[in-house]
């Protein structure tokens, strides 16, 4: 009975060798949409000098000219390029979306990482912290920060960064919560890991689905945190073409001139549903279980 | 069974605080294990038994449950009183643990490969190549086929028999000179189930550990274990050889336990044991079987008795001498 007992019939069954995460992402069309959507946007912010007609801070033309042959995006009250300007302002809208995000989320999974898994004082006191942060919308704790350092692009970043940290901070500890009480944590504790190889090896790795999407949703809320301080006159200041503050510009003339509010709001849609498409598409590529769709 | 025993556990108490009160789910518990021997653990859900095997491994969570008294020596060494760092040396290294459920054991975004080669570079310091062609040998031995090319399979590829065949595998990587398992075989098929067995006995052989085997299945642990303890509401309440807990069950649970097992030569009803498991946040004074019990007296719920030497190497943790034969007759509504 020794040596019979060693194999199950069913599992010999050959296994196909699996292709990695980025392979299965790129079998995703919907990510595969949204990858092309989001290198195309950093291919002209790299290469918008080339690109854009015109100085996108220049008077060129007749203000509030309707999209024309010439002006394929029409022009703004100040007679500028609305083409020119939307494709600068990808330079400044697409590195507020991803430093803010990056931002945000290292110090917010670190806290949600720490508190999860930690459990007593330490949860307490970072998630009263946390609580703390989220009983204010965003966008005044955004607004707190800014009024503290002053009104630059740069500092935006930093209020937008500072906005999302309790969201991941929230999520990262409802997701270790759950996947620290998993058999498969104790088993690593049984092989005689510590505690940091556990938290980042056996957790957080289980533990990105989630965080990912919210990545990606919150490059969208960021770029329309960072419009929406622009437009208070706190973040980019004019004439930066800023795809927010070109929106707000925009704002008073919509019914004489819907162009100037509709293009750029266009492109900042156009970056948000491209970031959920690829968000999407790497929640389920990185997931090994998913990897047959 | 010469020389000093390889694990010994002394009074050891294991409590968790809860909205409810106290549970004591480990309360006062003696163990001993010699080298290579197998000592089965047998009881109900909530008797102490996994948390028996937790507080060994030093893995009750704190801040709500808490080893409150007692000591584990192993190999000499109260494992209670070593640092984290001596402790992680001791897990996986020394002492290897599998656990029920194979489903949810692996991490299912690591490959098996990966979750094999762990224990090696943590414990023997293996460089990654070496550790991978260990760990397809590793494989190998638990009966996987085809081993160096599952290894870079991930866990939900494999049916359930297979991933505890590779718990397995992990858990005696480093050799260790003590394996528990804890209800290894409750989630799986019962043809599986004999396999596993049968390969967790021939590991123990091949590589000379001592084997704790946890379960609530009486079949599992005749075959298997060399000694019995049965576990009642946190307490060792009889253990001693196999043979002669089985032929001569001395503890009314435990005689309880045995005529519960359905029989091919009797075609009458079961017979299963009245009432309900205690609350461990509310033991009662004396004796925890007392309330379920056909043969209490009133003594018996005013004090916890001590364990009493009914045969060789035989303990019980009962006031009386019980006839195991006679608990039909008492069934039947005869006096005791």
């Amino acid at each position: 009975m020794k040596s019979e007992v060693a194999v199950a019939p069913a599992d010999t069954a050959a296994i196909p060798r699996q292709p990695g995460w980025i392979r299965r992402l790129l079998r995703n069309k919907g990510a595969l949409v949204g990858l092309a959507i989001l290198f195309g946007w950093i291919f002209v912010a790299i290469f918008a000098p080339m690109i854009a007609p015109y100085d996108p801070t220049l008077t060129v033309a007749r203000a509030r000219q309707a999209p024309s042959a010439e002006f394929w995006f029409g022009t703004d009250q100040l007679g500028r390029d609305l083409v020119s300007r939307v494709l600068y302002g990808s330079r400044i809208s697409l590195s507020l979306g991803l430093i803010s995000v990056t931002l945000g989320a290292i110090p917010g999974i670190t806290l949600g990482l720490l508190a999860g898994f930690y459990g007593g004082w330490v949860d307490t006191v970072i998630s009263r912290f946390v609580d703390a942060l989220l009983a204010f919308p965003s966008i005044l704790l955004a607004l707190l920060v800014i009024a503290t350092l002053g009104p630059s692009l740069q500092n935006v970043m930093v209020a937008v960064g500072v906005a999302t940290v309790p969201e991941f901070a929230r999520l990262t500890r409802g997701s270790v919560l759950a996947i620290k009480a998993l058999p498969y944590v104790d088993a690593a504790r049984v092989v005689g890991a510590k505690g940091l190889r556990i938290m980042v090896l056996h957790i957080l790795r289980n533990a990105n689905a989630p965080i990912v999407v919210l990545a990606t949703l919150q490059v969208g809320a960021a770029i329309l945190i960072g419009a929406g301080l622009s437009f208070l006159g706190l973040g980019a200041q004019p004439p930066t073409p800023e795809w927010g503050l070109i929106s707000a510009e925009g704002r008073q003339v919509l019914r004489k001139a819907w162009w100037i509010s509709t293009f750029p709001g266009l492109a900042i849609l156009s970056v948000v549903i491209a970031c959920n498409l690829v968000g999407d598409g790497l929640r389920s590529a990185l997931d090994p279980k998913m990897r047959n769709s | 069974m010469s020389g000093a025993p390889l694990l010994e556990i002394e009074d050891l108490a294991v409590e968790f605080r809860t909205g409810g009160g106290v549970v004591r789910a480990v309360d006062g518990v003696n163990l001993t294990l010699a080298r290579g021997e197998t000592l089965g653990i047998l009881g109900e859900s909530g008797s102490g038994k996994s948390v028996t095997s937790l507080a060994i491994m030093r893995l009750v969570r704190a801040p709500r449950g808490k080893i409150t008294r007692g000591a584990v020596r192993f190999e000499g060494r109260d494992l209670l009183t070593l640092t984290p760092a001596e402790m992680r040396q001791v897990r996986g290294g020394s002492i290897g643990m599998i656990f029920q459920d194979p489903m949810t054991s692996l991490n299912p975004v690591l490959t098996i490969g990966r979750q094999l080669v762990e224990p090696l570079e943590l414990h023997l310091g293996m460089s990654r190549r070496a550790a991978r062609a260990r760990a397809a040998e590793l494989l190998a031995t638990v009966g996987i086929p085809e081993a160096v090319r599952r290894l870079d399979n991930y866990p939900h590829q494999f049916s359930g028999g297979m991933r505890q065949r590779v718990m397995i595998a992990i858990a005696v990587a480093c050799e260790p000179k003590l394996l528990i398992a804890d209800e290894p075989t409750t989630a799986l098929d019962v043809t599986i189930q004999a396999q596993i067995l049968e390969l967790i006995r021939r590991l123990q052989a091949e590589l000379g550990m001592a084997l704790i085997l946890i379960t609530h299945d009486l079949g599992v642990v005749a075959g298997a274990a060399d000694r019995l303890a049965v576990m009642y509401a946190g307490r060792v309440v009889e253990d001693g050889p196999t043979d002669a807990v089985f032929a001569n069950p001395k503890m009314p649970y435990t005689i309880g336990l045995m005529h519960s097992i359905p029989r091919a030569d009797d075609e009458g009803a079961l017979s299963p044991i009245g009432g309900q498991p205690p609350d461990l946040s509310a033991l009662p004074p004396g004796c925890a079987f007392a309330p379920r019990c056909d043969f209490a007296r009133p003594v018996c719920r005013e004090r916890v008795p001590e364990p009493r030497t009914v045969g060789p190497g035989h303990r019980a943790r009962c006031l009386f001498d019980i006839d195991p034969a006679r608990v039909g007759a008492v069934r039947e509504g005869v006096a005791p």
